[in-house]
């Protein structure tokens, strides 16, 4: 994301699902994005971590256009979009990062990315995974099929090797919405 | 053959939603979450009944598939998880809506399991009628937060703090790496 800031992200409105730490999104902050919002389960501990690791991040301009906010997939989006300063209800660009070993949560993963991307050609949900159960690599492709079958445009943009920790497998897929 | 459990699960609306706090039980949340969560709370019931079929090992204070399970094991995850949550998801809508046609609307905790299966009458020998009482080591301890950097390509470092674990990660280092990627590249 960092590498193609200005085409991907800058000026543009981000939602990253399941975010973790946030560090895809605190990057997007940092590299011009017009509004990020940075979600994961609602738990309590995770959504404080990732306010934490906003309020700590100095690089981050003041005041920062990032938010962090629990959200359980498939589930309404309204306190989401409030963040959006342009009344809009959906978002230009979705981060979907390590997720798809989530095998049964993959409908509601499909089901929240029609909730809350942009009906829009310019509009991209960026998925990488990486299967770190080869053996269920097959359930984790599963994905994009049901993705297809909403209606998204699936493309394959990147596979990396990694050469340290255990062999990755870096994917980044496309996902067009239907417009 | 299953070990039938009854657990008392907690819903409460959080952060725009309502949430399922399954009391060390990941995956029934897994289960719950979503329109039979909302259902349960609609009615003014903050007390759901679930059928647990095995033990949990680990403290679920996480509450979902592969989100933040905190400590829990492998072999305890493939055995809950996917066709069991299915499993789970039909008596959780039994014992729900009897549990709504004989409360009142003021949330009331259950004071006592009153049906008791055949296959549940071992288990609750063992245990006692108390599911909230368990044995002082049955939780791992919690894990302390971590801290990671990634370097910006402006040669800057960008540190964040990281929580919780998960079993499905298969050590969280290969995930953050993953993330890590993830930041740096796009297409």
């Amino acid at each position: 994301m960092e590498e193609h800031a200005d085409s991907l992200v800058k000026g543009k409105t981000v939602l990253e699902l399941g975010a973790g730490a946030g560090l895809p999104s605190l990057v997007c902050a940092l590299s011009g994005a017009e509004q990020t919002v940075v979600t994961d389960y609602p738990d309590a501990d995770l959504i404080q971590n990732l306010q934490y690791n906003i309020e700590h991040c100095r690089l981050l301009p003041k005041p920062p256009r990032i938010a962090a906010e629990g959200y359980l997939w498939g589930a309404p989006t309204q306190h989401m979009t409030r963040h959006l300063s342009s009344n809009a209800d959906a978002f230009d660009v979705l981060i979907l990062a390590d997720l798809l070993f989530n095998h049964s949560e993959h409908a509601k993963l499909v089901k929240t990315v029609q909730l809350t991307l942009k009906h829009a050609p310019a509009a991209r949900a960026y998925v990488f995974f990486t299967p770190y159960r080869p053996w269920l690599y097959e359930k984790d492709m599963a994905f994009f099929d049901l993705a297809r079958e909403a209606g998204f445009v699936v493309e394959k943009t990147l596979e990396k090797v990694a050469q340290i920790v255990v062999p990755l497998r870096l994917w980044l897929f496309h996902a067009l919405s239907a417009y | 053959m299953y070990v039938v459990h009854i657990f008392i699960v907690h819903t409460t609306y959080y952060y725009g939603m309502y949430v399922v706090h399954a009391v060390r039980a990941d995956q029934l949340s897994t289960a719950m979450s979503g329109r039979t969560a909302r259902r349960a709370t609609t009615y003014h019931s903050n007390v759901l009944l679930f059928i647990r079929y095995r033990r949990p090992t680990h403290k679920g204070n996480s509450h979902i598939l592969g989100q933040t399970c905190h400590g829990a094991r492998a072999r305890d995850r493939e055995w809950l998880s996917l066709e069991n949550a299915f499993l789970f998801w039909k008596p959780a809508i039994k014992f729900q809506s009897t549990l709504i046609s004989t409360t009142s609307p003021e949330p009331r905790p259950p004071l006592a399991l009153a049906p008791c299966s055949p296959a549940m009458a071992s288990h609750v020998g063992e245990e006692g009628l108390d599911l909230f009482q368990e044995p002082a080591d049955f939780y791992e301890p919690e894990k302390q937060a971590t801290f990671a950097t990634h370097l910006l390509q402006s040669g800057r470092a960008l540190q964040v703090r990281l929580v919780g674990h998960n079993p499905l990660w298969v050590g969280h280092v290969s995930r953050w790496r993953g993330r890590q990627e993830n930041s740096t590249h796009g297409s």
